[in-house]
Parts: C-alpha cells; structure tokens; sequence
C-alpha cells in the first residue's frame, strides 16, 4: 500500500500513527460505524419479514371469517 | 394412443404452458426480492474489513459539456475535499462548450494553479466516452496519478466521498470503487422523487446484493474510482461502441481479475431529470446501452465456473430479470388472457396466484428498501408506495385481501349506480388480465402526452395510474425495438440547472 499523500492532520488515516504504518481510532471508528450499519441491515429484514408473515396471517384470518 | 386420449393430453400440455407463461410474471419480483434479501447479508460479507488508510494521488476527470450552471460549484467542492490537496488534481475536459464553461474552468484553474486543468476540445459532440478518453490519455500520459476518478461534471461530492471511495484501493484486489448517487434535487417533484426511491432499490439495495456476491454489475458513471493498474489494464481507455461506457468498463475491470466493489456510505449527489420526457430519453440510452453489453458478452452469461463471478447464476438472474422485464410481462399477459377464453377458473387461480407473490414481494422490497436508505425514504415514502402504480396498487390489496376489496368495489358501484351486466364484467377481468402489458403502455402515454395541451397535469396523473416501474418497462421496451432497428447512437445530455442540493 502506498504511503503517498499522507501528511494532512485531521483525517481519519493521516495521523502520524498511520504514517507510521499503525490503523489509528478515528479511521477505525469510521469503519467499525459502517460495519454496524450494514449489520443491522439484517435486523431490519427479519423486521420486514415479520411484517410480511403478519399481513399473510390476516389474509388468512380474513379469508376464514369470510 | 387413440385421438380421444391424445387431445386432452394435448389441451392439458397447453394448459400447463400457459400457466408457466402467467407464472413468467413473478421471476422479475422474485429476483428483486432475492437481490434485497441479499444486500441485507451485506453486514456480513462486504470490503470493510480490506480496508485501509489510502489517499492516493488521484487525477479526477470531468466530462463537460456546456455545463456552466455547475461546474463551478463542482471544482469548488472537490477542492474542499477531506483529502490532502497537494493529492488531487481536476482535469475538466470541455468538449467544445458554447456557453460560459471554458471561461469559469480557466477561472478556476487560475485560481488553483497546478490543481484545476483545462482541456479543450475543439470539435466535440462525439458523446461522453470520447470526452472522458481526451482526458485520461492527458492524464496518464505522466506518472503522477495513481487513481483516477471518472464523476459527472453535475455530481456533488461532499468531504469525506473521495477518501471512503480511495480506502478500498488499498486492497490491491480492488480494481475500481463506486458510490452510492442519492437524488439531490431540491425542491424536486413527483418524477425526481420517484427516481430518488428507484436510486435506492437499484443502487443502495441492489448493489449490496452484488458486493454480497461480489460481482458489480456497473460502476456508476458519475463517481468511479480506478487504480491506475486497473485503468492500465483494461487499456487506459473507456469504450466508445456502446452506450452503457460505464458498464463495458465494470465488466472489463472484473474480466481483468480486478474486484470491482461498491461503498454505500460514499454518498454523492446528482440532479435528476424532472420530466418525463428527459428521463425517458436517458433511460433509453441506458436501457440500449444494456441490450448491447448482453450482446456483446453473450459467451459469458450463466457460466458459473468463470472465475470472474459474471458468468454466476445469481447474477445473471438479476441482470435477465431486469433486461426481460417488459418480455415476461408480455408473454405472462398473453398466458392470462389466453387461458381466460380457455379456461377461466384456472385463469382465475393463475392470476391470483401471481398476483400474491407480487403482492408479499411488494411489501418486503418496499419496506426494506425505506429502511436501507432512510432519509431518502422519509422523503419518498409516497412514491415508494406508489411505485406499482394505482391500478396494480388496487390489484395488490385485492390479491391480499379479496373480501375487503371486492365489498369495496362493490360499494364503489352502488354508490355510482352502476349495475354490471355479465358480459361487462367479464369484460372488467379481460382488462385486470391484460394490465400487466396495458399498464406499460399507460406509462408511455405519460411520456407522449407532457408535451401535449394539458398535458403538465394529464401526464403526472397517467404516470401514478399505469406507474413508474412499468415506465421503466416501457423505456426497455423502446430500447429493444430502437436495437432491431438498428437506429443511430446519439449521446443526448440529460439537462442540469444546479438544483441539486448537498443537504
């Protein structure tokens, strides 16, 4: 990987940790709030999941009284 | 076998056929479903976890046309980037602008001596892919860019979008990163959110999918980010034969060995178009541009033992359930309307049947889609809703709830008086049967009758009737017909105005 243009302070990966070579936290920190984002991706389709089975039960319900 | 037994295994062979052609109607809504449930996997299987600090020296190339009303503002942005200046340089390549273009891009390159660079092109209108060529030639002629960005000259890049893009080359896998483009435009209307909602399930949705199974189907043209090996090896050009560019250059790329990856939380912002008109004259370039990879890579499709991941079942399910949406939508109205002359009940059973699983598939994409990109859909929520359009709206609820609708239905005509005969109902299912392809042609007239009389309120009302994705359908359709024909490749820019707003 190369090393080039790392020298502006403030962002996330251009902190003399990590021109040193090291992960440093803001940059983690970034990847690590992605990450959680994309695994409640899959909380979320259970949750929808959820509301397809629960209107195909009142589909049902609705076709029995009928 | 006598004749009284081979004919009705005859009729029910025909019966059987024509059941699997209505049934053609759910492989697009099951795909889609798949394809949504897999970007839901997306926590799981993703590039996060190759990422590193990556700031490489970046050449980004700008395509412009007449763009003056953005242009602008766009160099001015990317030279506010959360990435070290001295680390990017703009080539704006103007493709022989009339307008006030080259003025403003000299502007700024005096402004930003040694960042911002003109290119002129004296006789341009050869379309955007000769364009961008002019400029990567220029800018791979030195050795000073190590990554190259491709963007629209109208696409808003905020701060952090180069580096959450440039931290995926890192991994020397990755041949090119692409980002997620959210409609910015503001205020906006029906059209452009409806697009912002489209924008989500085609790129946020569809492309996790496709990380999941790591294999793109297209970078997006407005924000690509290449290595300059992946530039390099794909012949340091971009493809000037079709008019999907950026798609002949996603396949390049991963038929290279190179990964090709997209990152949903590098957001940028493009302008839509906010008519009809305009947005079905892009989709037709795009929608041709398709038909024409297919061709093109006809020897590569549903091949799983390629190693590139093109040729993978799944992918090739998203990429024909897309490409033959308007085909199976066609054949599957035909099987219906076939099957109600020769056997209404198991018409009836057949229609139900496609109906239910569109209806379930319906809920589940729309639902999960709202959530993937939430602020867009706080935004959209009506057109999301309203996506199928009014009349497969209503034939949703019917197929999810036939008591409560036919009771309405039923109010609706005591209320208006009307008394239907036999034959005039009959003659109302005839027309439900038929509204999968009818609903195609509905969506056209909103095209055609925007620029009729009346046509500023006539054209918004068919769209929300026959619907946006049967738009889409017609638009595919069109494409077909204009490949057939052989008709002429024209680049036609889609109109910007600078209403897009970061926000």
């Amino acid at each position: 990987v190369s090393t080039a243009g790392r020298q502006r302070p403030g962002l996330p990966g251009t902190s003399p940790l990590a021109r040193r070579g090291r992960r440093e936290p803001a940059f983690d920190a970034e990847l690590r709030q992605a990450q959680r984002y994309e695994r409640r991706l899959l909380l979320k389709a259970h949750l929808c999941l959820l509301v397809i089975a629960m209107v195909a039960v009142l589909r049902q319900t609705f076709l029995l009284v009928e | 076998m006598t004749m009284g037994g081979t004919l009705p295994a005859v009729v029910s062979v025909g019966k059987g056929l024509l059941v699997a052609a209505v049934l053609l109607g759910v492989v697009p809504v099951l795909a889609g479903t798949y394809q949504v449930l897999l970007a839901a996997g997306h926590g799981w299987r993703n590039h996060y976890g190759r990422c590193a600090p990556y700031f490489p020296r970046t050449a980004i190339i700008i395509p412009a046309w007449n763009e003056a009303a953005v242009i602008g503002g766009s160099i001015d942005r990317l030279m506010r980037l959360e990435y070290p200046p001295e680390s990017v340089r703009v080539y704006v390549v103007d493709d022989a602008s009339s307008d006030a273009t080259p003025d403003i891009v000299r502007a700024k390159a005096r402004e930003h001596p040694g960042r911002v660079v003109h290119l002129r092109r004296e006789h341009g209108g050869q379309g955007k892919a000769h364009t961008l060529n002019h400029g990567l030639a220029t800018a791979l002629a030195d050795g000073w860019a190590q990554a190259l960005l491709i963007m629209d000259a109208d696409v808003i890049f905020p701060p952090p979008s180069l580096r959450l893009l440039s931290r995926h080359l890192a991994d020397p896998r990755v041949g090119a990163v692409t980002g997620y483009i959210r409609e910015g435009s503001r205020p906006g209307n029906y059209l452009t959110r409806f697009i912002a909602f489209e924008y989500v399930t085609a790129q946020a949705a569809a492309r996790r999918g496709q990380n999941v199974l790591g294999t793109l189907a297209c970078l997006a043209g407005g924000a690509q980010l290449h290595s300059r090996a992946n530039l390099e090896a794909i012949g340091g050009q971009i493809d000037t034969s079709s008019l999907a560019e950026d798609t002949v250059t996603t396949f390049k790329t991963q038929l290279a060995g190179h990964r090709a990856v997209f990152d949903p939380h590098a957001v940028v912002i493009a302008e839509e178009p906010g008519q009809v008109a305009a947005l079905w004259r892009q989709r037709l370039r795009w929608a041709r541009g398709n038909v024409q990879v297919t061709l093109r890579y006809r020897r590569l499709w549903f091949r799983p033992s390629a190693p590139h991941g093109l040729g993978g079942v799944s992918f090739g399910l998203f990429w024909f359930s897309v490409l033959l949406q308007p085909v199976f939508m066609v054949l599957a109205t035909a099987g219906l309307v076939t099957l109600f002359f020769a056997d209404p009940v198991l018409a009836s059973h057949a229609f139900r049947g496609v109906w239910i699983v569109t209806a379930l598939a319906y809920l589940l994409i729309t639902l999960l889609t709202l959530l993937i990109d939430p602020t867009t859909g706080r935004r959209c929520w009506r057109q999301a809703v309203m996506f199928p359009g009014l009349v497969s709206l209503a034939l949703i609820f019917y197929a999810l709830f036939p008591g409560p609708a036919s009771y309405l239905f039923e109010q609706l005509l005591s209320l208006t008086g009307v008394t239907l005969t036999h034959r005039e109902e009959r003659g109302i299912v005839l027309v439900i049967y038929l509204w999968l392809a009818v609903s195609m042609v509905v969506a056209w007239l909103a095209k055609l009758a925007e620029q009729r009389p009346g046509g500023r309120w006539l054209s918004p009302v068919l769209l929300h009737v026959g619907g946006y994705g049967p738009l889409l359908c017609a638009v595919t359709f069109a494409a077909y017909v204009k490949e057939a024909r052989r008709a002429e490749l024209t680049w036609e820019k889609t109109e910007k105005t600078g209403k897009a707003l970061s926000g």
